[in-house]
């Protein structure tokens, strides 16, 4: 699996020697699509790109737990949402097929864009893992809640009455606070492609193709 | 209150950066993508922001 792009230069000039800017084939790197996937940055860095790695890395992470500390860290999570009875049985449409719909996206679709962050948004998935009825997710008002071991309440569903708290006493941080979560998400897909290809624009290799025109290249680059 | 618009501008550089970052591996190419990229939305903004006020203050 390797890829290569050709920039031909001087081809507008007829009389002048054509000569073929290469980008060396790259390697498809899934192990670092990977990586950048559960840590963002991390296959980058992998690869030697540390700069840049350490840049996503920054970037994603301020912009995800920024969203969710304006959100009071209570805009990331997973719920079970059993009892909501439009959600029951979720489906998508995909022509005459019907595709069944995980329930806790179907009610919480922010996370499916929370989610590409990678292990950053781990607890969420493992706060609903953990804990199977309402009563213990506290999704229910007036039910008792029970913290998780390790995470305690951290990306755990809020109860529903502070839910609907957040959302209609608050001035649209909070809103505010899961879109940022998701542009993060959406951004970790980017770097995670870029992991994984390389960027969308290549620095082109400043040897010719073929050593054709080798000794005009950089009168003809200029 | 805080206004929500204060949220914006580190937004915008965050976003552009990584964006750019994704389309260039040499960092001038990074930097003055990310520069136009967040030209490009402030533009944008300004001018949606400009039509919204028009609209509340003729109607």
């Amino acid at each position: 699996m390797e890829r290569s792009i050709t920039v031909s230069k001087g081809m507008e000039s007829a009389p002048a020697p054509t000569t073929e800017w290469v980008v060396p084939p790259r390697s498809l790197d899934p192990l670092a699509g990977i990586l950048s996937y559960l840590v963002p940055g991390l296959g980058q860095i992998i690869q030697g790109r540390v700069a840049k790695g350490v840049l996503f890395f920054f970037c994603i992470h301020t912009l995800f737990f920024w969203g969710l500390s304006i959100g009071q860290w209570k805009n990331v999570y997973l719920p079970r949402a059993d009892d909501v009875r439009r959600f029951r049985k979720p489906e998508i449409a995909l022509g005459p097929f019907t595709v069944p719909f995980p329930r806790p996206l179907a009610y919480r679709v922010q996370f499916l864009g929370q989610f590409w962050v990678g292990m950053s948004a781990w607890p969420a998935i493992l706060q609903w893992l953990s804990f199977e009825d309402e009563t213990s997710t506290g999704f229910q008002m007036n039910q008792a809640i029970v913290p998780h071991p390790v995470f305690g309440m951290f990306m755990r569903t809020p109860p529903e009455a502070e839910l609907n708290q957040l959302q209609t006493e608050g001035d649209k941080i909070w809103e505010l606070g899961w879109a940022f979560t998701v542009i993060a998400g959406i951004l970790n897909l980017l770097v995670i492609y870029d992991a994984f290809a390389g960027p969308a624009y290549p620095t082109p290799s400043e040897k010719p193709a073929g050593g054709k025109g080798a000794n005009s290249l950089p009168s003809n680059a200029a | 209150m805080t206004n929500l618009f204060w949220y914006l501008p580190p937004l915008f550089i965050l976003v552009s950066l990584v964006y750019s970052g994704t389309r260039y591996d040499a960092w001038p190419a990074i930097v003055r993508d990310a520069i136009w990229w967040q030209t490009r939305l402030l533009i944008f903004l300004g001018i949606l922001g400009l039509c919204i006020f028009l609209f509340s203050w003729f109607f």
